[in-house]
């Protein structure tokens, strides 16, 4: 499903020198499989994601997403790919104000090639439990309404593989789980899968597959052992 | 969802921002629109107004401007007047014969001829003295021709082969509460052979009742046609009674005794005639102070038909003509004079006019058809006297201006009519008779309206144009810099959004073209709601441009349009509706910039 091989990624700092972010050597993810990225703050985590989203080009290396292979795409490709084949949970949920939670849902499939299906949008809203909130805006819904309009629209497209980043790090406690559980089970009900970035090692554990980025990402591995 | 309601929503978000911003578009296109739509209206109004029917005026010396705007317009200070003969002078032989023999000159020729005629018959019935009176009858008809040739009554005007058409006008009355309104006097022709609309022909209409006529047994002189809005604005209706103003009741004029029936309702024409009273000029004639007086002492030893002595002033004058008002009044209710209705009997006065020298009586002269409202006919069944009925001597006239239509627009005819007035033909060589005023006045030019106008476009209006041309431009380029300034401030709060978008699989060139798209509804949102608020406007301020101005302005009229020529053929598109276009393009320029800012906003960098 996912095939990253050999990703390298540089950033030019200001004084003119570049720092290697990112050195994965290999990274995958089978269809369907559930996974979570755990590592501390600057190991990578979201160029990572960026990446494999195609929003940032790597400098190397390949990055095979559902049997494409984005080395060669230019960056209008990358968001073809991007807007049919991925969805993406943001910790700041990122609903566009102005929009209401079907809106919002609806923005998710209107770059993608897929038919505008209204009907699909409603019933994500209805599966997470936000049937009666259709058309409210996102500054009438709580925090929780609000990531979980945010699930609904990683899902409106009908990717291949929904990408969170720490869903969970700015919702309260008690909705922590529920999201976890929304994306979790809706990943599961629409075989796709799910690479999610979190701190929460309680969320971490409930998962089968938990990678730490800080041991994969050899960036990070060989400047630990030059301060050694 | 399209880039359309994508932009839409994102203008909606901002609502008080997007709205202000709009609104200033608004306004800024409605002020332009509105002095687009005016000033066109006007200028083509103007423009046209000038090549009404005829090519020249010939009017007292003086500016030629202020005699374009006073005998075209209906604006400015009266100018001086001409003398009546000036006008004779563009006329035919037939026309002539009928207004001259009412002159004073030809008259006390007449009359002198009587006088001889007694003294030879009373010398015939003396002994010897046959000889005497065949040569006083000699004398007498000698003296009578020469009358008769001097005056050349029985020749064509000197000028009349250039002139299609000749329509005299006297101007100086006013009517309306504060004079606001021009009473015009002139003769039927100004209905029946002026041509409004010269490549179609069309000539004034009538909404209703019917042009003045000539004088004859179902029309008299003392009637009225009023324009279109004078109508509308003093609830004017056929049958009513008029009292034109003398001058400007606001300087000293006062309200004139004679009155005047509505006969006809112009339909709108869309010129200043629409704000003018029409009269006929022989009424006109006819009222107080209109009498040229005459200075020449030999006009009071002389018997006229009409004589200078015809004080207005005189009770019994003063009666007839209210009689003559009062039963056109009472015939009129149904708004047009029913035949047998007449009073002034002009031509009945003629029963006891003597022989001229050709053995015609002046009534046989009447029955010559006239253009200019004199009595024509012949009633002679009624002993009974008018002095209302008898036209006034042509020397006892004066006109503001004549309306001239020569045959040709650029030839012969044109510059013959210039040269012979501009240079003193017309004074110079022109049938006087022995009592005109031939040391006063006489002094006229010959203006070309067009050419007038042009050049008050190239001097003023031109200028002006540029103008509005360059505040139209400043509007747009401000209204433009406007949105510019609402979109671009708007890019720091919205770059996460853009990000997001960008996330959910949009590329660069779709939040390009959400940029773009809302710059457009801005300008075009606002460009149509200022555009259609100009039209309202218009509509709502049309009668006070239409009673100060005398245009027609309509919430459907559009600025005049420009013309485009391409190979294939050639369109005109009205400069306001190329204006929400070029919003268009304006605001696609300035929406350029936070598009391009869009276009390169850094994704990962405003994600989070």
């Amino acid at each position: 499903m996912l095939l990253l091989e050999n990703v390298i990624k540089n950033y030019r700092q200001g004084d003119g020198q570049t720092l290697k972010v990112l050195d994965l050597p290999s990274y995958h993810i089978a269809p369907g499989e559930q996974v979570v990225l755990l590592g501390p703050s600057g190991c990578g985590k979201t160029t990572t994601l960026h990446v494999i989203a195609g929003i940032i080009a790597p400098d190397s290396g390949r990055v095979v997403l559902d049997g494409l292979d984005l080395t060669g795409f230019s960056q209008a490709g990358r968001d073809r790919v991007r807007a049919n084949k991925l969805g993406y949970v943001f910790q700041t949920f990122n609903l566009l104000k102005g929009f209401t939670a079907l809106e919002n849902v609806l923005l998710g499939m209107t770059f993608s090639n897929r038919k505008y299906d209204r009907q699909r949008a409603i019933d994500l809203l209805e599966q997470v439990g936000l049937g009666q909130r259709l058309h409210h805006k996102p500054s009438k819904m709580s925090v929780g309404e609000q990531q979980r309009t945010a699930v609904a629209r990683a899902l409106a497209n009908r990717p291949k593989l929904i990408l969170a980043d720490e869903p969970t790090a700015n919702v309260d406690p008690a909705n922590q789980q529920l999201v976890v559980d929304l994306i979790r089970e809706s990943c599961r009900r629409e075989e796709i899968a799910l690479l999610m970035v979190t701190h929460n090692m309680e969320v971490a554990q409930q998962f089968d597959r938990v990678d730490n980025l800080a041991h994969l990402n050899r960036a990070i591995t060989e400047v630990k052992q030059v301060v050694r | 969802m399209s880039v359309w309601l994508i932009a839409w929503k994102s203008i909606r978000q901002r609502g008080l921002a997007s709205g202000l911003t709009a609104l200033s578009m608004a306004i800024g296109v409605a002020l332009v629109v509105m002095v687009l739509t005016i000033h066109g209206v006007v200028a083509e109004n103007f423009k046209s107004g000038s090549s009404m029917g005829y090519n020249m005026i010939i009017g007292a010396r003086g500016g030629p401007l202020q005699l374009v705007l006073n005998t075209v317009f209906y604006l400015s200070k009266p100018v001086q007047t001409i003398p009546y003969e000036y006008y004779l002078a563009f006329e035919d032989a037939a026309h002539r014969e009928h207004v001259m023999r009412h002159s004073f000159s030809y008259q006390s020729q007449v009359a002198r001829n009587q006088s001889r005629q007694m003294v030879h018959q009373l010398s015939n019935g003396l002994p010897g003295m046959g000889g005497l009176g065949l040569l006083d009858e000699v004398t007498a008809v000698a003296e009578n021709d020469f009358s008769v040739k001097q005056m050349r009554i029985l020749d064509d005007g000197i000028f009349s082969l250039y002139a299609k058409m000749a329509i005299p006008i006297c101007m100086g009355d006013t009517y309306g509460e504060n004079s606001q309104y021009r009473v015009v006097a002139t003769t039927p022709a100004f209905f029946n052979e002026l041509e409004i609309d010269v490549d179609t022909g069309r000539k004034f209409s009538f909404a209703q009742g019917r042009a003045l006529e000539t004088w004859n047994e179902t029309n008299g002189v003392l009637e009225a046609v009023v324009g279109s809005t004078v109508a509308a604005n003093e609830g004017l209706k056929i049958g009513d009674s008029i009292q034109p103003i003398h001058g400007d009741i606001g300087a000293g004029g006062h309200i004139h005794r004679t009155g005047f029936v509505v006969v006809g309702i112009m339909a709108p024409s869309g010129t200043r005639n629409d704000v003018a009273v029409f009269i006929n000029i022989e009424g006109f004639y006819m009222m107080d102070e209109h009498r040229k007086p005459l200075e020449d002492e030999r006009v009071n030893s002389q018997r006229f038909e009409s004589s200078p002595e015809d004080d207005l002033s005189d009770p019994e004058f003063q009666a007839l003509l209210d009689q003559e008002l009062e039963q056109r009044l009472n015939a009129t209710g149904d708004g047009v004079t029913n035949p047998g209705d007449l009073i002034g009997d002009g031509n009945r006065a003629m029963e006891t006019a003597p022989e001229d020298t050709q053995g015609r009586t002046m009534e046989g002269q009447d029955s010559v058809s006239g253009a200019d409202g004199t009595p024509q006919g012949s009633a002679l069944d009624k002993p009974t006297k008018s002095k209302y009925g008898t036209p006034l001597p042509i020397e006892q006239r004066e006109l503001t201006s004549i309306l001239l239509r020569s045959h040709d627009d650029v030839g012969a005819s044109l510059f013959g009519i210039t040269n012979a007035v501009n240079l003193g033909q017309l004074e110079n060589e022109m049938d006087w008779t022995a009592f005109s005023p031939r040391l006063q006045q006489r002094s006229a030019q010959a203006v070309t309206p067009v050419a007038e106008v042009q050049a008050v476009f190239e001097t003023f209006v031109t200028p002006v144009q540029w103008l509005i041309l360059a505040m139209t431009v400043m509007i747009c380029i401000v209204s433009g810099i406007g949105i510019l300034v609402s979109i671009y401030n708007s890019m720091s709060e919205r770059r996460q959004e853009i990000a997001v978008m960008r996330a959910l699989g949009a590329d660069q060139s779709t939040v390009f073209g959400i940029i773009l798209a809302e710059s457009v509804l801005l300008a075009a949102g606002g460009g149509l709601l200022g555009w259609v608020s100009a039209h309202f406007v218009n509509g709502a301020i049309s009668p006070l441009v239409q009673q100060r101005t005398g245009v027609e302005l309509s919430i459907w009229d559009f600025a005049p349009g420009m013309r485009f020529d391409w190979g294939w053929g050639s369109f005109a598109v009205s400069s306001e509706l190329m204006l929400v276009p070029g919003l268009v393009i304006l605001a696609i320029l300035v929406g350029l910039l936070p598009a391009i800012t869009a276009y390169r906003l850094d994704v990962s960098e405003n994600l989070s």
